[in-house]
Order: C-alpha cells, then sequence, then structure tokens
C-alpha cells in the first residue's frame, strides 16, 4: 500500500532559528498519527511543509507521492487542512462558507453534509464571527472534510472544544479512518491523543 | 474565481453604508463640477475628470485593496485560500475583483453627470481605456503595497507614498501640455490615467503610449508582486 506521507531527515528554519532539525515520518492509509512536542517544538512549521506551504531546507517530502511545495494545487483536492487559526471570513455565514468551499472543491453531493456531521446545521445562517470558539473550530474541520479528502492534516483540532464537541471529533475521524483516509494532528493533549491515535510522534528541536 | 469573487462580492454588500457612500460621493462631486464650472468649454474638462479618476482609483482600487488585502491576510483568510488548489494570483485577484467593480462603477456614475450635463467626452472609448488600465494598474500596486503593510492598520502610512505620486501624477499630467507628457512621465502612476482621460476630451497624441506605459509595468510588475506576496501575518 501506498504512503500517504513520507518525510526523510527534514530540516527548516527561520533565519538562525533551526525550526526542524532531521525529522523522519510516514504514515499510512488509514492510520491516525499524533505530533506532540512542547511549544516552538516545529509541530506546526512540519504540518506546513506538507501542506506545501513552506519549502523545506532539507530532506525529501512527498505527500500521496508528490512533493507538496511544487505540487500543492494538485494536492488541494486530496488534502484537507485545519490550521491553528480559523482562516474563515469572519463576516460570511457558516452555510455561505461551506458552500464557497465546495465550490472551490467541486463537490456538490447531496450526500454528504458536513455541517450536519459536525452538528452545526442548526447555525448555518449565523455569521462566522458570531461563532463560539469551539463551533468555529468544528466549522474548520467541516471544511477540510468537504472532498472527502485522502489526508487531513490537523494542527490543535480538538483545542477550545467541550468535551462533548472532542468525542464527536473523535469520532468522526475514527470514521474517516475505517473510510481509508489517514489522519495527522498535532496536540498538546496526551492522554487523548495516546487513547485514540494508532502512534504518538514526538518533535523534538 | 467565481466562488471566491462572489463570496467577496457578497462581504462588499454586507457593508451597505460603504456602498451607497461610494455612489453618493462621485455624485456629489460630479455635480458640485459641473455646478462650479459652468463657463468652461466642452475641450476644458478633460483635466478635471482625469484628476477625479485618478482620486477614485488611488482611494477605491489601490488604497482599498491594500488594506483588504492586509485585513484578509491577518484573518489568516488567504493562508487558507492557498490550500483551495486556486492560483495565488487567482485569489489575490478574487479578493480585488469586488474593489475594481466598484471603481468602474464610481467612474460610470461620475461620467454620467457630466454627459448628463452636456459634458461628456468626445472619444469615450479613451475614457473607457483610462477607467480599465488606471483600475487595473491600482490593483497591482494594492498587492505591491500589501508586501510591506503588516496589518490593516498600518495600510494608510504604507499606501501614501503611492497614493501621492497618483495624485500627483494627475495634477503633473494636467499641468504640462498633452504633446510633451514625455514616456518616463507616463511611468508615474496617475500619469498615465490623467492623459487618456484628457484625451478623451481634447484629443491630442501619446494615447497609444500612456496605454502601452500601463499596461507593460501592470503585466511585469503584477507577476513580481504574487510571488513576493507574504500569506501568513506571522511572517
Amino acid at each position: 500500500m501506498t504512503t500517504t506521507v513520507a518525510c526523510r531527515d527534514v530540516s527548516f528554519s527561520y533565519g538562525p532559528y533551526d525550526a526542524l532539525q532531521g525529522v523522519d515520518l510516514e504514515v499510512r492509509p488509514g492510520e491516525l498519527v499524533a505530533l506532540a512536542g512542547a511549544n516552538g517544538a516545529g509541530k506546526t512549521t512540519l504540518l506546513e511543509i506538507l501542506l506545501g506551504l513552506r519549502r523545506p531546507a532539507s530532506g525529501t517530502v512527498r505527500v500521496l507521492g508528490r512533493e507538496p511545495f511544487r505540487e500543492r494545487r494538485r494536492l488541494a483536492h486530496a488534502v484537507g487542512a485545519v490550521f491553528q487559526e480559523s482562516g474563515c471570513a469572519p463576516d460570511l455565514t457558516v452555510a455561505e462558507t461551506v458552500r464557497m468551499w465546495q465550490r472551490l472543491q467541486r463537490q456538490h453531493s447531496r450526500d454528504h453534509d458536513p455541517l450536519a456531521e459536525l452538528n452545526l446545521r442548526h447555525r448555518s445562517h449565523v455569521r462566522v464571527r458570531q461563532l463560539s470558539g469551539g463551533e468555529r473550530r468544528r466549522l474548520d474541520l467541516a471544511v477540510a472534510l468537504i472532498g472527502k479528502p485522502r489526508l487531513l492534516v490537523l494542527d490543535e483540532p480538538t483545542t477550545g472544544l467541550d468535551p462533548e464537541s472532542r468525542e464527536l471529533v473523535w469520532d468522526l475521524l475514527r470514521h474517516r479512518r475505517h473510510e481509508g483516509t489517514a489522519v495527522l494532528l498535532s496536540t498538546h493533549l496526551l492522554d487523548e491523543a495516546s487513547a485514540h491515535a494508532d502512534r504518538v510522534e514526538e518533535v523534538v528541536r | 474565481m467565481r466562488a471566491l469573487a462572489g463570496a467577496e462580492f457578497r462581504l462588499l454588500a454586507r457593508s451597505p453604508f460603504a456602498i451607497v457612500m461610494a455612489g453618493l460621493l462621485p455624485a456629489a462631486v460630479g455635480m458640485l463640477i459641473v455646478w462650479a464650472e459652468q463657463d468652461t468649454g466642452r475641450a476644458g474638462w478633460g483635466g478635471a475628470a482625469g484628476l477625479l479618476l485618478v482620486t477614485l482609483v488611488t482611494f477605491t482600487a489601490y488604497t482599498g485593496g491594500t488594506t483588504t488585502l492586509a485585513a484578509r491576510r491577518q484573518q489568516f483568510v488567504l493562508k487558507r485560500l492557498r490550500m483551495s488548489g486556486a492560483r495565488d494570483a487567482t485569489i489575490l485577484g478574487a479578493v480585488l475583483l469586488p474593489l475594481a467593480a466598484l471603481t468602474l462603477v464610481q467612474t460610470a456614475v461620475l461620467m454620467g453627470i457630466l454627459v448628463a450635463a452636456g459634458r461628456g467626452p468626445s472619444r469615450p472609448w479613451l475614457l473607457v481605456a483610462a477607467a480599465v488600465t488606471g483600475t487595473a494598474a491600482g490593483c497591482v500596486l494594492a498587492v505591491v503595497t500589501a508586501v510591506v503593510t503588516p496589518a490593516p492598520e498600518l495600510a494608510q502610512l504604507t499606501t501614501s507614498p503611492i497614493a501621492i505620486a497618483f495624485l500627483g501624477g494627475g495634477f503633473w499630467a494636467v499641468r504640462t501640455p498633452a504633446d510633451d507628457v514625455s514616456w518616463a512621465m507616463l511611468a508615474v502612476p496617475g500619469v498615465s490615467v490623467t492623459q487618456l482621460t484628457r484625451a478623451a476630451w481634447e484629443g491630442g497624441s501619446g494615447v497609444l503610449g500612456a496605454i502601452t506605459v500601463v499596461a507593460a509595468l501592470s503585466l511585469v510588475v503584477a507577476p513580481l508582486a504574487v510571488r513576493a506576496f507574504a500569506w501568513d501575518p506571522r511572517r
């Protein structure tokens, strides 16, 4: 089976500051891998390299067999992402946000309702800026799930969620894994990650 | 492009007061100038119309565009959109499209007043060329300025040099006889737009040069600005 994520000896620096040094990582289809590490350890940097937003200083990175920095646009429809910050326009409504992303991903299927999946349907007509932090996090995840991606890259997806919403998210990720989606997420909640992930990889600077 | 631009148009429509003011002000200024310059012959209106067009391009397309790009970056919207599969230039173009359209609508309102007052241009296609090339140049310069604008609240400061160059260029062009405008002058923001607008009323040479310079500069600068654009506010 093809590896979904393969990193070999990846390094990255912000000027003189070494954010990542010699990182190796592999994620297979249907696998859920959690990245743990202290603040500033480089978890977000590694995820952004995998999403093609940063070019590694050295090493090789392959996502679904492609080099993400060069082929970010080709990978866009196969990779769903949740960043630490929402990134949804605050003055669009929840429904408008999802509709825009469905059009961008050319997904108009009525079989999959990301808002219902994340228990946000009743908030469809509310502007994003009026959502609570937890609801906004669930909207981020709803957007990431559009188009049934083969890889989910999630930067602290359960931060700010209440226990019930957290359980909802883990259930959802479990369900997606069983469909073959690979999940790579960063977290500070080690107990939770150990309970739900296949592996917890520590990122050390 | 349509999905992104549609969302941006919707966001603009969420500020009805801003839209009404954007339409009312050019109409009010147009009426004021028609009333104040009743004795000016038709040919003398080119310079005034050019300066008004440069003002619209400066404030709506250029300053508005820079502020919007800086705000969307700070909200992490632009970074998120890079995961959509759209080209970088498409994302920036979609964000700027409503402001570009608003600039053209404002121009149409202003010129509509002049036409209604019997002061319209004798070569309207040159006015269209001035509005389109000026708006395009304003949008390209907005991307350039957004590169060095870390936050929307700083946009007023970072846009002031080019805004002054736009307005100063307009005055410079008006004060220079049309046939004396050199190629080097045309490269100053505002000069080409004013020169084309003036030619729409007064005729004269240098029309092709004005279009060539503003179009060439926009085409050369745009890809460089997109490449240098910072998508993440933390960079």
